[in-house]
């Protein structure tokens, strides 16, 4: 597999460069650079798990190659490029053509991601579509060992036609095929209590995507026609596993073939009175798939019980619509307008399933039968720029935008958002540049369930007071200020500001406030062909601020408050507190630091020396506060480590040009990465006992590592 | 595993190699060029017509004008007929200083990112004149580059040779990555550096590692879509890449289908993919109801703690993703699927 995109490629270029050759009419050559060495890495003792620092690369301990090849004649091109050749995060592309006429791509991306090593699970089975174990068992040391690790590798190409005429034609085609192992979970039971399992599914995913494109381009107008198909297929669609719970073999649905088709229409119109443009664009798209409805899944007591549903296949289809228009207008030197308009639509039109399975199957939603939900929604956007240079060096954009939203939910069906904005640049000064800009959004949601439930010992009542924060009511305050100086030769600085507060005013339960703050600096000094240095700091502060309701004083199916009156009005927050029913909030706060130094330096004419330091930390804290009068089994305690991390970078580099020809390259590059979260820190494998045992896997729960890694490449240039 | 990877490098450039050395040798018409265009000082020296600038303007300017032969310009200038002047203007005046001047006056456009340069509407024409046409830049009037005063030479560098001809004026300050190639995001990031800070966070999309470029998901050429995303909708841009959420699925998270954002952040973020916030937190913010929904996870229910209860289950690992998997969409039956368990 892995040997494929070069065999394909090789061949083609060797026959490209043949036909280049052959041609005595025009001059062709090549010079480029062909690149030889090797890396090696080494983890020190404590790092238990190297994925993390491997997680989008290929650092392992091997040969590095590369390649860059130009050819090049007075019409036609032909460019290779090559790096880490053969390793997991190899990159090929080749690209030539004739100036005007047409341009051909090739291409082959590879890319890794590693989650975790050596993850554990007491499955046999791994990477099939069934995994069986004997259960319970709680000795993780004698579980089989899994990489949570994939790779995609992305092999594609294009072709274009214009032959120096307006009219073009293209034609693009990749195919992206992910192998590897990822991740899915799910609750043991039918309710919270009874463990959940960590099970590793086989990904062998293949997406195919072609395209075509016509058109006519031209600097006063141009039109296209695109149509793209994408075929997705998965090899597994469902995972059988053991359940330790119910004693059976039970399934999880894995992602779904779909296939997709698109038709875009873009165009404009330039040179228009006013000194106008427009233009615009116009989409079909449809996703379908097929999908066999489970009739019956594993249930209480290990049976497997029929879900009854109304019909025996899912035939999916999502339609998705949409167009916009755009006008720009630049009528005087001072003065430039845009006015926009944009339409979206998302038709669901896959069927609506209703499952009726038996009082006893286990497999009951609260109100009896299961049926499905899927969204639809519209969105309609207006707006207009206005843009005033009230000199050559002062200028004002002033900015208005709305969008209307309507939606098949069922806590909001309509949103309307109206923003307003101004932005204001100076550039008197020649030294200093300034930019500061104010947008104000307000957000207006129709709630649907202001009458939820009967009373407040009924459970639906809750829903009177719970806003969404992707949709509820919102005022937003949003400032930035930027500003790039060189206050002197060689010296150049800028900082940036941007705070943005959300105010979720109408929430009374769920997020209610949320504000970012966000610095930015950064200071160079020098001339990059000679010597450079950058110094930055990235400081961030965001906080969440949220009101919840704790009820537990609740019995039956559904859970109604009980026992009366103790727990009477249980589903009103406005409810004095008691020892089950109380409301609580929390602050989330997230801070991330990041502070860089690096240089360039040419201390020689052969030489050039490259380095880096780059030093992180984040910090996540919750504090709670309990509302008075609830004497809480548990008590709130502050959380003091959501995400903590600490990471050093240092990269050190040096390129020595021996000849016209030669050149050596080295490098040390030493990395330490410190984790500490309380979802993970003295993490166990397994949680509680028997049949409502969990069962983890380990992923994400040693990321932290230490690394040295040195690398040289010889280069030979002609 | 090693050793078939490492054959297939080997392997790789053997054939590379052999390429590089058939074409090693320039064609004799070729260095006679060469040579014929040093001969002279009032000659061509790398472009036809480039004698008018470049009896001043040779390889002893700081900055490297006769380079832009070995770029994309300057091997297309003879099928395009492109010039010096071609960019910056006949520059009538600068190239015959008036009497009584006690300056020479600048080219008609200046070029570069710094310093008395042409206004950027009169740059950006430049490059439009021959590039008006190009289908890229079809939204080039609607996007925000264009509105902040973005001209073409503010990202791109025409004079020197580079595989991607993008400016980059700083030191890389990143940790290690074996890509030679320059990296399309130290450009972007030299403006929106709140955007170089979530890059460098410890959840985030593979662009320092050079897998993905800013170019993979914006247009900076314009775009009609919000934030110059290159699909009509964050979801359809998204998913055209993680086609394995694009369903359709017969359960849907209604937040999930309107915006992939409303729990992700696409340039980094300080939680494991790319969430905005870390979970439980992030799904108690919409869900509330009797029992677990409702109950706070403290600082006391992780694991090693001896609190009663602890570890919890919805606070440890994954928290309520350890029972409701199929976040994205379910195509399980009955409960199972209707609370994205199975």
């Amino acid at each position: 597999m892995k040997t494929k995109p070069i065999a394909v490629l090789i061949p083609m270029i060797l026959t490209a460069a043949g036909a280049f050759a052959a041609d005595g009419n025009e001059a062709f050559r090549f010079e480029g650079a062909v690149g030889l060495g090797a890396i090696s890495t080494n983890t020190s003792s404590g790092t238990r798990d190297a994925a993390k620092l491997n997680e989008y690369r290929d650092l392992s301990p091997g040969v590095l190659g590369n390649v860059d090849i130009k050819g090049y004649g007075d019409n036609r091109y032909l460019n290779l490029f090559g790096e880490n050749l053969g390793r997991d995060d190899q990159y090929l592309n080749v690209k030539g053509g004739e100036y005007t006429i047409y341009k051909y791509q090739l291409y082959d991306n590879r890319l890794v991601h590693n989650w975790t090593f050596g993850a554990r699970t007491p499955y046999a089975g791994v990477g099939g579509a069934t995994l069986t174990a004997t259960l319970p068992n709680l000795n993780a040391n004698t579980w089989n060992r899994f990489d949570y690790t994939q790779k995609r590798d992305d092999i594609g190409g294009m072709f274009e036609v214009s032959n120096n005429s307006p009219w073009y034609f293209r034609t693009d085609a990749n195919q992206v095929t992910t192998e590897g192992l990822k991740l899915i979970s799910g609750a043991n039971g039918t309710s919270p209590g009874n463990g959940f399992t960590d099970k590793p599914f086989p990904v062998d995913f293949t997406t195919r995507n072609f395209s075509v494109e016509g058109g006519y381009a031209s600097k006063q107008g141009q039109v296209s026609l695109t149509l793209l198909h994408s075929r997705f297929s998965n090899d597994n669609e469902l995972l059988r596993w053991q359940n330790a719970f119910f004693g059976g073999l039970d399934t999880s649905t894995l992602p779904p073939d779909s296939e997709m088709s698109k038709l875009s229409l873009n165009g404009n119109l330039r040179q228009l009175p006013l000194g106008s443009t427009l233009a615009g664009r116009m989409t079909y798209g449809k996703t379908t798939n097929n999908v066999p409805i489970l009739t019956n899944i594993l249930s209480t007591g290990g049976t497997n019980p029929a879900t009854n549903p109304d019909r025996t296949t899912f035939d999916g289809n999502i339609v998705h619509q949409t167009a916009s228009l755009s006008l720009y207008s630049n009528p005087t030197k001072e003065i430039d307008t845009r006015v926009y308009w944009n339409w979206f639509k998302k038709d669901n039109n896959s069927p609506t399933v209703t499952f009726t399975p038996s009082g006893t199957s286990g497999l009951q939603c609260s109100n009896a039968s299961c049926v499905t939900e899927t969204l639809s929604y519209d969105k309609t956007n207006v707006g207009a720029d206005l843009g005033y240079r009230i000199n050559p060096h002062n200028r004002v954009v002033f900015g208005l935008d709305y969008v209307d939203l309507n939606r098949n939910r069922v806590d909001f069906d309509e949103t309307k958002d109206k923003r307003a904005s101004v932005e204001y640049k100076n550039t008197s000064f020649e030294s200093l540049s300034t930019r500061v800009k104010y947008q104000y959004l307000q957000r207006r949601s129709h709630f649907l369930e202001a009458d939820a439930g009967a009373n407040s010992n009924d459970p639906e009542f809750i829903n009177r007071f719970i806003a969404r924060f992707d949709a509820s009511n919102v005022n937003q305050n949003l400032l930035k200020v930027g500003l790039d100086a060189t206050p002197a030769e060689l010296w150049d600085a800028s900082f940036e500001g941007i705070v943005k507060h959300n105010d979720y005013k109408d929430t009374v339960l769920g997020r209610t406030k949320d504000t970012r703050q966000e610095l930015y600096f950064s200071v160079g000094y020098g001339d990059a062909q000679k010597f450079r240095v950058l110094v930055f700091a990235d400081l961030e502060f965001v906080q969440y601020d949220s009101v919840h309701r704790n009820i537990n004083g609740v019995a039956g199916t559904p859970p109604v408050c009980s026992p009366l009156p103790a727990n009477a009005g249980c589903y009103d927050p406005s409810t004095a507190a008691n020892t089950n029913n109380y409301n609580w909030d929390a602050t989330n706060k997230d801070r991330n630091y990041a502070y860089g130094v690096g240089a360039d330096w040419v201390p020689a004419q052969r030489w050039k020396i490259s380095s880096s330091l780059l030093w992180q930390r984040t910090y996540g804290t919750v504090d709670f506060s309990v509302q008075p009068g609830a004497n809480p089994a548990v008590p709130a305690a502050p959380i003091n480590n959501f995400d903590n991390t600490k990471k050093v970078s240092l990269n050190l580099k040096g390129t020595y040009k021996q000849s016209d020809a030669w050149e050596y390259t080295g490098g040390y590059a030493y990395e330490r990465f410190k984790f500490s979260d309380i979802a993970y820190d003295n993490y166990q494998y397994t949680i509680g006992t028997g049949t409502g045992a969990s069962y983890l896997s380990g992923a994400y729960a040693f990321p932290s590592y230490t690394a040295h890694s040195v690398y040289f490449i010889t280069t030979y240039k002609f | 595993m090693k050793t078939s990877t490492s054959s297939v490098a080997v392997l790789s450039l053997g054939a590379v190699l052999i390429i590089a050395l058939a074409a090693f040798t320039p064609p004799a018409g070729a260095a006679d060029a060469d040579k014929g265009a040093d001969a002279s000082p009032h000659k061509d020296l790398v472009l036809k017509g480039d004698a008018k600038c470049t009896r001043c303007h040779d390889e002893t300017d700081d900055y490297p004008v006769l380079e832009i032969a070995k770029t994309t310009h300057g091997k297309a200038a003879k099928a395009v007929s492109l010039t010096c002047t071609s960019c910056h203007g006949e520059s009538e005046s600068h190239i015959n200083k008036p009497e009584g001047a006690t300056e020479r006056p600048k080219p008609d456009r200046v070029f570069g990112k710094k310093g008395a340069r042409t206004p950027a509407d009169n740059r950006a024409q430049a490059c439009l004149g021959c590039h008006g046409g190009d289908r890229h830049l079809a939204f080039w009037e609607s996007g925000r580059h264009k509105k902040n005063d973005v001209a073409c030479d503010n990202c791109h560098v025409i004079h020197q040779a580079k595989n991607v001809p993008l400016r980059k004026d700083n030191p890389t300050i990143s940790p290690l990555v074996t890509t030679s190639r320059q990296l399309e995001y130290e450009t972007c990031t030299s403006c929106h550096k709140e955007i170089r800070g979530q890059l460098l966070k410890t959840s985030h999309h593979p662009i320092v590692e050079g897998k993905l470029k800013c170019t993979s998901c914006h247009n900076p050429h314009g775009a009609l879509s919000p934030a110059m995303v290159k699909d009509e909708s964050v979801n359809q841009l998204c998913t055209s890449c993680h086609t394995d959420k694009r369903g359709p699925f017969m359960q849907e998270h209604p937040p999930v289908e309107e915006s992939c954002l409303n729990c992700h952040t696409p340039h980094g973020s300080s939680h494991r993919q790319l969430l905005v916030q870390h979970p439980p937190n992030l799904c108690q913010d919409c869900h509330d109801w009797s029992r677990h929904p409702g109950t706070y996870y403290s600082g006391n229910q992780g694991f090693g703690s001896t609190t009663s209860g602890a570890p919890n289950t919805r606070l440890v690992a994954r928290a309520c993703l350890n029972c409701h998997t199929n976040i994205h969409g379910s195509n399980a039956p009955a409960m199972r699927g209707k609370f994205f368990l199975r």
